[in-house]
C-alpha cells in the first residue's frame, strides 16, 4: 500500500513494539538472510535488517546459530 | 544397551547417532536450531540449494573415512567422485597438480624435508618451506591450505601437511554428494529414526549434570538421565554448559579458523567439471567448485552454482570480503554472474572450531562425555576429519 496513512500506521506500530536487532558478535553466516521471507536482511560480514521490510516473524532469530538476533524495545 | 544423549545435530552428532543406534543403543539428539545438519546442510535460496557451511564437497569422496562410515551404516547417499580431482589456474592455463607437475627444485626440497623429518624429527612450519621455492609451488601451497584448512603456511607444521598429502594419495580426491550436504543429513536422520532414535530440534541443552568425573544427564527444561553423552558443539561450549572452570580455561585457548564463502549464480558453466579449481594467482580466493556439474538440481532451470572459498587473513572482515569480490571480478570477467550470498564464518560459528594441527582429541575431563564433530577431528581434513574422529572414538568405546 502506498497510502501515506498506511505508512504512518506501520511506522507507529514499529515504534511502539519490539524490534529485531543484530548484536555485534554476528559472524555473518547469512542464515538469517537465506530464511527471511521478506528479503529484509542483507549480509556483508554482518547482518543488517531493513526495518521497513521486516514483518517481525522472528524466523531469523530462530535460525541464528550464535544467538546474535534479539528482540529489543 | 546404552542410553545416549547427543548435544548438537550437526554431521558429527548425526554420524555418531547413526553408528550407535545401528548397534542397538537408544539415542536422542538435541539441537537448539530449527534444522539439523549445522554447517553441513542446505538452505534453499532463490531456487539454489546453498550450503550452510561446507561447499557440498567431501574431501576424500567415497573412499575416505566419511564415505566408509556412510556405507557401514547403510546410507544410500550417492557421492560423485570428482574428475579431475583438482586443477590449478596459472598464467591463463589449467595445470594438473600431481607430484610430477611441480618443478624439480621444489620436489627435491619436499624429499629433503621428508628425510629430515623421518631421521631427525625436524618439524618446521611451512612458511620456511615456502622460502626460495618457485612461485607456482609456493602459491599453490597457499591456495591448497586456504581451500582445505583456511590457514596459511605459517599456521601448519610439516608433519601435519605430510599426513594430508598421504591421505590424498591413499583415499583419493574429493566427491560431491548428489543432493548436496543435506542428502547426507537426511540419509543419516532416516537411519537414526528407523532405529528408534530421536532428533529433537529447537531444544537447547542448558546444562550437563555430573557427579565427580561421571556425567549423569542433561538439563533442558527438565533433567534427563543418560549413560553416555556426546557433544557436537566443541570443547569450549561444552565446558561452558558444564560450568567447569578448569576445562573452560583449557578449551578457551583453542583458536578457530575463519573464512568466507561466496555462492555464485551463472548462466553458463565456468569450471565445467566436478573437481576443485585452485586459484593460486588470486589475492584471497583459494579455490572454487561448481557443484551443478555433478547435480544440476542444486540450481534452478539449467543455471550453475559456483562456490568460492577464501581464508580470512586480517582482522578487517569487510576488507577481506572486498578482496574476495575483486578476485571474482577478475576471474569471471568474461562471464555473466551474480554473487547470491556471501557467508562468513568465525569465532563461535567458524570454518573449523580448532585450527588444523591443534586438536586436543575427543576426551573431556569426564569419563562418559566425549566431543564429536568439528571440535574433535581425527587425522584427516574437513568432514573426513569429523568421520575419522568418530571412527577412533567408536573403537575406544567398545
Amino acid at each position: 500500500m502506498d497510502l501515506p496513512i498506511a505508512n504512518f500506521l506501520t511506522q507507529q506500530r514499529r515504534h511502539n513494539t519490539e524490534m529485531m536487532a543484530v548484536a555485534n558478535y554476528c559472524v555473518g553466516c547469512a542464515f538469517c538472510m537465506l530464511v527471511c521471507p521478506e528479503e529484509a536482511i542483507n549480509v556483508l560480514g554482518n547482518a543488517e535488517i531493513d526495518r521497513e521490510k521486516c514483518s517481525d516473524c522472528k524466523r531469523c532469530m530462530r535460525y541464528c546459530p550464535v544467538e546474535a538476533i534479539r528482540l529489543v524495545e | 544397551m546404552m542410553k545416549v544423549a547427543i548435544i548438537g545435530a550437526g554431521l558429527g552428532g548425526l554420524l555418531s547417532a547413526a553408528i550407535l543406534s545401528e548397534e542397538g543403543n537408544s539415542v536422542d539428539i538435541y539441537d537448539r536450531l530449527p534444522f539439523s545438519g549445522g554447517r553441513f546442510t542446505n538452505i534453499p535460496y532463490k531456487g539454489f540449494q546453498l550450503s550452510t557451511g561446507a561447499l557440498h564437497m567431501i574431501p576424500h569422496g567415497n573412499r575416505g573415512p566419511l564415505g566408509k562410515i556412510l556405507k557401514q551404516v547403510g546410507s544410500k547417499v550417492e557421492i560423485e567422485d570428482s574428475k579431475p580431482e583438482g586443477l590449478a589456474l596459472w598464467e591463463g592455463e589449467l595445470k594438473t597438480v600431481r607430484r610430477k607437475d611441480f618443478p624439480r627444485g621444489s620436489r627435491n626440497k619436499m624429499i629433503k624435508w621428508y628425510l629430515l623429518h623421518k631421521i631427525f624429527r625436524r618439524d618446521r612450519t611451512l612458511d620456511k618451506f615456502e622460502e626460495g621455492i618457485d612461485t607456482f609451488t609456493a602459491n599453490f601451497l597457499r591456495s591448497f591450505l586456504g581451500w582445505s584448512l583456511s590457514i596459511t603456511p605459517s599456521d601448519i607444521k610439516f608433519s601435519k601437511f605430510l599426513s594430508i598429502v598421504k591421505n590424498v594419495e591413499k583415499f583419493g580426491g574429493p566427491g560431491i554428494p548428489i543432493g548436496g550436504c543435506k542428502a547426507i543429513i537426511d540419509s543419516l536422520t532416516e537411519i537414526i529414526k528407523s532405529n528408534d532414535g530421536t532428533v529433537n530440534l529447537r531444544k537447547k541443552v542448558e546444562g550437563i549434570f555430573f557427579s565427580n568425573d561421571i556425567v549423569e544427564g542433561i538439563k533442558l527444561k527438565e533433567k534427563l538421565k543418560y549413560d553416555l553423552i556426546l557433544s557436537n558443539i566443541g570443547h569450549d561450549l561444552t565446558a561452558r554448559i558444564l560450568g567447569d572452570e578448569e576445562y573452560i580455561r583449557r578449551a578457551s585457548k583453542l583458536q578457530p579458523s575463519s573464512g568466507v564463502k561466496f555462492s555464485i549464480a551463472l548462466e553458463e558453466p565456468f569450471i565445467g567439471n566436478t573437481g576443485v579449481l585452485f586459484t593460486p594467482e588470486l589475492k584471497r580466493i583459494s579455490g572454487l567448485n561448481e557443484v551443478t556439474n555433478a547435480d544440476p538440481n542444486l540450481a534452478p532451470g539449467g543455471k550453475h552454482l559456483l562456490m568460492a572459498h577464501q581464508a580470512v587473513l586480517t582482522s578487517n572482515l569487510k576488507y577481506e570480503i572486498n578482496l574476495g569480490l575483486s578476485d571474482l571480478k577478475e576471474l569471471l570477467k568474461n562471464y555473466k554472474y551474480e554473487v547470491i550470498a556471501i557467508q562468513s564464518y568465525s569465532n563461535g560459528w567458524p570454518v573449523n572450531r580448532i585450527k588444523a594441527g591443534n586438536d586436543i582429541g575427543y576426551r573431556t575431563p569426564y569419563k562418559n562425555l566425549y566431543i564429536v564433530g568439528d571440535g574433535a577431528k581425527g587425522d584427516c581434513i574437513e568432514v573426513d576429519g569429523i568421520a575419522a574422529g568418530i571412527r577412533n572414538l567408536m573403537r575406544d568405546l567398545v
